[in-house]
């Protein structure tokens, strides 16, 4: 049998460790339920039990593909892999992270001050450079936003509770109502 | 007939009536698009002030936003993999890949024609035959039913979408045991929670859907920008040909079926007609590897399933007083704000107000078509904007639906927080539609469980002594068997990147 690969082993390690640990805390809720047999931990724990078998029977069928795989040119393995620039990589971790930067700061300094920032940022990290399109873009946006959820549904949108950031988004409200 | 000419004539001899029908349209469909601010937003909004109008036109008011609604979130599940509502994810697994093919305009104008298709037979069924269907209904079809469904319904999913099958069950099962969070459906035991609040009510799927089809996919095609790949989807506004449409007729047919019966059950609804629909079109399908990449009869299936489902949603609420859902349940309130007792008395006591819903139910599923078609002229156009203008407003559209839900920045941060593990998820070959049915089925499946096995006192003979049960059971073990033999011998065909995507 063909040896696994890392990412192979890290993806049966995640499913079979995830699946003790849902086990683990599943003990504390095991009790009974007077008019339930099977209690508040019957359920999710005949889910873990099925997840570590699908984990299991995953592991085999990855290992009998790579078997069969063994044979291919590793020529040819290396031309079908992209290249991956640490550039790149660090710009997409940037592209994941800010929209969620951006959502744990919204309680603090409030959606109205946040997301036009938060536009103009996400623009040019996205490779924008365009001044004119840096500024009009999150213009546009932002505009839409505020008059489609705030002046005609009445969406109460966070406004932050932090001082500066909390008397701009009360400011701009009574502005715009 | 005559009861109908009846209606018609009421609701539209009335310019008040009209103007509120086409309101209700029109809402309902915008409201509809917007994740996150379903047309429950607005029919909660406009609860108060139904008092004000006649309790026929507040009603058919009601009536006409769920017809509308339901088939709002298509055009954005299509257009941007945004599904408007959960009964629309299903429309999104091969509605958006068409998009990405060049298919946009066909998409959407199927999604147009089978809402109005499979809302209109829904309404003419739910006249022809609302008092019987609802007597055999809820004799017939109790908890045992609802789950054997469930279990069906997941059994098929497992194989849409994922690179292998047991990568499918992987997707499925994750969801399931992401629905476990919160309190127990029996006992109301914090199960997971870990001592937070926010979880105790577990975990919203509104957030959770946005972020696993509209974030993840922002993600994904931007990640194709930083890496030179991206490819912008191409316009194209043609609609299906109608010999592209008489290939599908029997699986139109089928969802009109299933999303009829699956409408009737009480707490199912439009949600479990779209995916039992999808479902079975992968099922029934000679080619169901192709389904998640861009198969037109996926569109067709869900679309005209959850359409199908709102008719027969009036069944248990106008014959038996039950509602099926937050909606129907808010149309009892508006029964109780006129002084009326929805049940089998409202065909004696009030028969122009039903036959003024009926006929409206009617009018706005052929309206669909039109304003569907207009809309579909129009809203495509978007898909010629650059992508990296696009992708912040997609964000902000939906951070704004999760929030909107609860009034929470928590539930921001959870759709980014499944928007990236949708992200890599989708990258190792899971399935993003198999973790999304089993988080919103497997609460209705636990709770169901719950309550058949207490009604059979727990034992499993009684419980297949109930015929559809068993045949819902033995249907879903059988694919499981079929399946999983297919997977031990190899034979599943390896799905390419794009279906992993979906």
């Amino acid at each position: 049998m063909a040896r696994p690969t890392r990412s192979q082993i890290l993806e049966a390690a995640f499913w079979i460790g995830f699946a003790a640990l849902a086990y683990a805390f599943s003990h504390t809720f095991d009790r009974e339920i007077e008019i339930y047999r099977f209690g508040a931990s019957g359920w999710p724990r005949v889910v873990i039990l099925l997840i570590a078998f699908a984990a299991v029977c995953q592991i085999f069928q990855s290992l009998r593909e790579s078997r069969k795989n063994a044979g291919r040119a590793v020529e040819q393995i290396a031309e079908t892999v992209p290249e991956r620039k640490l550039e790149d990589s660090l710009r997409i971790t940037a592209v994941l992270g800010l929209p969620v930067l951006y959502a744990a700061l919204l309680d603090i300094s409030g959606f109205y001050f946040t997301t036009p920032i938060f536009i103009a940022a996400y623009l040019w990290l996205n490779g924008e450079r365009r001044l004119p399109w840096l500024i009009g873009v999150p213009v546009f946006i932002y505009t839409v936003l505020l008059t489609v959820f705030t002046k005609l549904l009445y969406i109460g949108l966070p406004i932050g509770y932090v001082r500066p950031f909390y008397d701009f988004s009360n400011w701009l409200l009574v502005l715009i109502k | 007939m005559e009861d109908f000419l009846q209606g018609t004539l009421t609701l539209f001899g009335n310019p008040t009536s009209v103007m509120i029908f086409v309101g209700g349209l029109l809402g309902g469909m915008l409201f509809g698009a917007v994740p996150g601010i379903s047309m429950l937003t607005l029919a909660a909004i406009i609860l108060p002030f139904t008092g004000n109008l006649t309790a026929s036109d507040a009603i058919m008011l009601y009536s006409v936003i769920y017809c509308t609604g339901v088939f709002g979130g298509a055009i954005t599940a299509i257009l941007f993999n945004i599904p408007g509502a959960p009964e629309n994810a299903p429309t999104a697994f091969d509605g958006y890949p068409m998009t990405r093919k060049g298919q946009a305009g066909k998409a959407v104008g199927a999604a147009v024609l089978c809402s109005a298709f499979g809302g209109t037979c829904s309404a003419l069924l739910m006249m022809a035959a609302t008092a019987t269907i609802a007597d055999w209904a809820i004799s017939a079809l109790g908890p045992p039913e609802i789950f054997a469904l469930v279990f069906f319904g997941l059994a098929v999913a497992s194989s849409v979408g994922a690179s292998t099958l047991w990568k499918g069950w992987l997707s499925v099962l994750l969801g399931l045991m992401v629905a476990t969070v919160g309190m127990d459906p029996v006992g109301g035991l914090r199960r997971y929670d870990f001592g937070f609040t926010y979880l105790l009510a577990g975990i919203h799927f509104i957030p959770t859907i946005l972020g696993f089809f509209a974030v993840s996919e922002v993600f994904v095609q931007l990640e194709k920008r930083v890496r030179g790949t991206y490819e912008a989807p191409k316009v194209n506004l043609d609609f299906p040909s109608f010999a592209e449409f008489w290939k599908l007729k029997l699986a139109v047919v089928r969802s009109v079926v299933i999303g009829f019966f699956a409408g009737i059950l009480p707490g199912i609804g439009a949600v479990l007609a779209a995916f039992m629909g999808y479902n079975e079109a992968v099922r029934w399908s000679k080619t169901p590897e192709r389904f998640g990449t861009g198969e037109l009869e996926g569109v067709v299936s869900s679309e005209t399933a959850n359409n199908a489902a709102t008719g027969a949603a009036m069944i248990p609420l106008l014959a038996l007083g039950l509602p099926g859902g937050a909606l129907t349940a808010m149309m009892i309130g508006v029964f109780q704000i006129h002084g009326i007792e929805a049940g089998p008395l409202v065909f004696i006591n009030s028969k122009d107000l039903v036959w003024v819903v009926f006929s409206a139910m009617f009018f706005a599923n052929i309206s669909i078509f039109f304003l569907g078609w207009l809309q579909t002229k129009t809203v495509v156009h978007l898909l010629r904007v650059p992508f990296h203008f696009l992708a912040p407003a997609i964000l902000l559209f939906g951070s704004v639906g999760a929030y909107a839900v609860r009034g929470l920045a928590l539930d921001v941060l959870v759709m980014f927080g499944a928007g990236i593990l949708a992200f890599f998820l989708r990258r190792s070959g899971y399935s993003v539609a198999g973790i999304v049915l089993g988080l919103i089925l497997g609460k209705i499946g636990e709770q169901n469980f719950a309550q058949a096995m207490q009604m059979v006192h727990y034992d499993p003979v009684t419980f297949m002594s109930r015929p559809i049960a068993a045949l819902l059971l033995v249907g879903g073990a059988l694919t499981i068997a079929v399946n999983v033999v297919k997977a031990f011998r190899g034979t599943r065909v390896s799905v390419d990147d794009e279906t992993a995507e979906a």
